[in-house]
């Protein structure tokens, strides 16, 4: 048996949504675009990202609480499989039905959640308002078969290493406070000794003294059981406090993953420097030097090309993935010859795309063709427009100037040493 | 010197009635808000944060709750003249009732009407549901200014209609050219002070060329698109300030009114700008549930500061947003309150964000305000337990790998609170006089003040 308990390659979660009554147009948002993640018995592995990028969504996923579109995952794998991940090889339907979560049979699965759970978010929606808490708590160990005694004295036993006394038993969740609650819910998942859990944002529904409480319980508790946890949470010194390993997402990716420590020293990818650098440290007389993000999170439904970064990222360059469409504002922006004398007699007409990679603009009178270079170039520097950096040629042929562009690339995770990934072409 | 706060709360008490009993929201708590400033409000759920902005903006639901003791001044008037006559809670043991005297109420809903959204304005939490989902940005924005502001939206008018096309070159040259004295000089007149702010806006408009920014003013020169009645009236209305009369005529009022609404689309798209958004123009008939959790707060501060109010209540305003868009609407407000120069009155529960906004600080704990002083005291030299325990439960560098220190307990019932100093059950160093008599608020070192026994 390897030290590996959960192994996932290419998983994707694509959530489809309708885009009119007649329409045969079908749009997909992209919450979980290709990842692959492996973690070790016994570790807590933090997942960090803002909303919306598929944080919750990829918690389930492993679960399987939803449907995967794509991917294989698998949990305790035996070495023969892994090799076999390792290497490339193919693995045959037989061998992926017998082990990989997402090819298996309803009941295999349903035997496989003994051994996996979840805690969610709000504990103010996750408990059955008519439950008693010893039902919730009871309600696993029922489905498995257990009968109401044993169940009743295992769940006393719970609520005892949950730290809450015998007298919850009889009370309901809207008896108790939001600590209590995820305490509850806590106990639930701990109900049949999980070897994995995953916890979505078990404390951001919790205030900060209460959330302290339920940290050093989860700590307690996974010595005392030997837990591996998968922390979700986009609370970054929450998960610095209980993580050893940190998985950075953006858009349905994942971008970095470093332990804790390498991440917090030596962040690499420029997303996770500035979120690292947007975390309000409470304390006053750290001044840190913040790193803004310009604009909003891409839309998951048509994510940027190439590295889905590139159009908020301070250093991208050539081949980070610029697409036409993104030159498109900034050639008209800077083609006015108001804004740059050197193009006096120019005048544009339209701006033509062609593909992703090329467009075409075509002047009404172009009496300077060879400064335009010039002036992108002057633009790209002074005002820094990244965009300009994915132009790789540019021709003029008569009134009609043709711009083309890098080949956009994904940028994939790659090891730079100390167990540090990393997706961008950077490093 | 010795600076007048602008705000002053003293021994607040907001009480709510519910079946079991009343809760005791606020008891008795004293703020102070100086010209300026940023007073941070922290604590944890529940223990009246919200509660205090909603009693100082007025805007508590009567026939849950009320205002049943104690003052609040602001900028020199009295918010609490009708305090037990408005709405009134009839004790019958332990148990309540709340009665509400409609005619009182509407006296002083009148009253705040007045300085609500002009003089004090605030930024709520969940910006999806302080915004209207039937009604468009563009009337949102809108309101608050054709509420108070009609006479500045006339000035608008005025100025660009009345001012000749050599001050209009004036003014141009002095906003282009940044020349600060020139237009200190030049916006002592009411009318250019007015044009001067339309131009400006143009001039740090960023998404523009040169070329496009000449366009936009030479739209301004054109003396168009308004009748020479309007212009007279409004003449007659700025000069004599007469307003309610004309505006209290039916249809006069109306044809009087449409003009002003078109200024205040403009003045509403400047608005949008100060606050960062691209192309506003598009944004004017959107309607909420189209923005983003970011856009969404961004247009929240724009209509909160529309009409350059002299407090901001900002009641959680990042909480529900992700971290980088936090940063964002920090920077924006600690940028725009440089610009505006008005209080804030910054509520959150974040210790971060406190030591990144606040310049003041007021601990909260179930009602009371327990310690109070400037950033440096509450985070380096907390004397409060409290205060303490909560600083010491944050996870930062030092506390990896190991356990976080804990409050034990939980927040009190606000029903039935403890007698004496509401944190003595949870408290490591209670002594017997905590559980008996509420500790005063005593000045420790110079501004810093502290409601506990220990000292």
């Amino acid at each position: 048996m390897g030290n590996t308990l959960i192994v996932g390659r290419g998983l994707k979660k694509f959530f489809e949504i309708k885009t009119g009554l007649f329409s045969r147009k079908r749009l997909n948002v992209k919450a979980v675009d290709g990842v692959d993640i492996t973690i070790n018995k016994g570790e807590v592995v933090g997942l960090v990202g803002e909303s919306g990028c598929g944080k919750t969504t990829l918690g389930r996923l492993i679960l399987r609480l939803i449907e995967p579109t794509d991917g294989e995952l698998y949990y305790n794998p035996s070495e023969e499989i892994l090799e076999k991940i390792k290497n490339g090889e193919k693995i045959s339907q037989d061998e992926l039905k017998k082990y990989s979560i997402f090819h298996m049979g309803k009941n295999d699965v349903r035997e496989l959640r003994r051994h996996m759970q979840i805690v969610f978010q709000d504990p103010y929606s996750s408990l059955d308002p008519r439950y008693l808490i010893k039902d919730i708590i009871a309600e696993p160990l029922r489905s498995f078969g257990w009968d109401s005694k044993d169940a009743y004295s295992r769940v006393e036993e719970l609520l005892k290493s949950v730290g809450l006394g015998p007298e919850f038993m009889n009370k309901f969740p809207h008896e108790l406070s939001g600590g209590q609650r995820q305490r509850v819910a806590i106990a639930r998942a701990l109900a049949l000794k999980p070897e994995f859990v995953v916890l979505d944002e078990p404390t951001s529904a919790l205030d900060v003294s209460v959330q302290a409480q339920v940290l050093n319980l989860l700590d307690d508790l996974r010595k005392e059981l030997d837990l591996t946890m998968l922390f979700i949470s986009h609370h970054i010194l929450v998960v610095r406090h209980i993580a050893d390993r940190i998985m950075v997402m953006y858009l349905g990716k994942i971008v970095e993953i470093a332990e804790t420590k390498e991440i917090f020293k030596n962040p690499l990818h420029p997303y996770t420097q500035a979120l690292l650098s947007a975390v309000p440290v409470p304390d006053p007389k750290t001044k840190r030097m913040k790193i803004h993000l310009e604009g909003e999170v891409p839309s998951p439904v048509n994510p940027p090309k190439g590295c889905s970064f590139h159009t908020r990222c301070k250093f991208a360059f050539e081949k980070c993935g610029w697409t036409a469409n993104e030159l498109v504002e900034y050639l008209r922006l800077v083609m006015d010859p108001t804004r740059n004398e050197e193009l006096k007699g120019n005048i544009l007409d339209e701006i033509e795309i062609v593909s992703d990679t090329e467009l075409i603009m075509r002047f009404k009178e172009l009496e300077n063709p060879g400064n335009i270079r010039g002036v992108i170039d002057k633009e790209k520097i002074n005002n820094n427009i990244r965009a300009f950096y994915g132009i790789m040629g540019i021709e003029v042929s008569g009134k009609e100037v043709k711009i083309k562009l890098y080949e956009p690339k994904v940028p994939e995770l790659k090891n730079v040493g100390n167990n540090h990934f990393v997706a961008c072409f950077l490093h | 010197m010795e600076k007048q706060p602008l705000l002053i709360v003293r021994n607040l008490k907001t009480h709510f009635v519910t079946w079991k009993g009343v809760v005791k929201a606020l008891d008795g708590i004293d703020l102070e808000i100086y010209p300026g400033e940023t007073l941070g409000l922290v604590g944890e759920t529940g223990c009246g944060k919200s509660v205090t902005s909603y009693s100082i903006m007025g805007l508590l639901p009567p026939t849950q709750g009320t205002i049943v003791e104690g003052s609040i001044f602001f900028n020199g008037i009295e918010l609490t003249k009708n305090v037990g006559k408005d709405v009134i809670i009839k004790y019958k043991g332990k148990k309540a009732k709340i009665k509400v005297n409609r005619r009182a109420y509407n006296k002083t809903q009148d009253f705040l009407n007045k300085i609500r959204g002009k003089e004090m304005s605030m930024i709520f939490q969940e910006p999806m549901t302080a915004l209207n989902p039937v009604l468009s940005i563009g009337y949102q924005l809108t309101e608050p200014l054709i509420q108070h502001k009609k006479y500045e939206l006339m000035m608008r008018i005025l100025a660009r209609h009345t001012l000749g096309d050599k001050d209009f070159e004036e003014i141009k040259n002095a906003v282009f050219g940044e020349e600060k004295e020139r237009l200190m000089e030049l916006s002592k007149d009411p009318l250019k002070y007015a044009l001067i702010e339309q131009i400006k806006s143009i001039y740090y408009r960023k998404d523009l060329t040169s070329l496009q920014k000449n366009e936009l003013l030479n739209e301004l020169r054109k003396k168009k698109g308004i009748s020479r009645f309007h212009l007279s009236v409004y003449k007659k209305i700025v000069e004599s300030k007469y307003e309610s009369i004309f505006f209290k005529i039916p249809l006069l009022s109306s044809y009087l009114m449409r003009p002003l609404r078109e200024e205040a689309n403009k003045k509403a798209i400047e608005l949008l700008r100060m606050v960062n958004i691209y192309e506003p123009e598009s944004l004017l008939s959107a309607y909420p549930h189209e923005l983003s959790g970011g856009m969404r707060q961004r247009v929240m501060i724009a209509m909160a500061l529309s009409c350059d109010p002299k407090l901001l209540i900002a009641d959680e305003p990042t909480t529900a947003l992700d971290v980088t868009t936090q940063a964002q609407i920090l920077d924006l407000m600690k940028d725009l309150k440089e610009r505006t120069s008005a209080s804030i009155l910054f509520i959150t529960h974040d210790l971060g964000v406190i030591a990144d906004m606040a310049d003041r600080i007021s601990v909260m704990y179930a009602g009371n305000v327990v310690e109070n002083g400037n950033k440096m005291q509450i985070f380096y030299n907390p004397k409060h337990p409290y205060t303490r325990g909560l600083l010491r439960s944050v996870p930062t560098e030092e506390t990896m790998k190991s356990k976080l220190h804990i409050i034990p307990g939980s927040i009190p019932n606000m029903i039935d609170p403890p007698k004496g100093c509401k944190f003595h059950p949870r408290c490591e160093f209670a002594m017997d006089i905590c559980s008996r008599e509420r500790p005063p608020m005593k000045e420790i070192e110079e501004g810093h003040y502290v409601a506990c026994w220990l000292y």
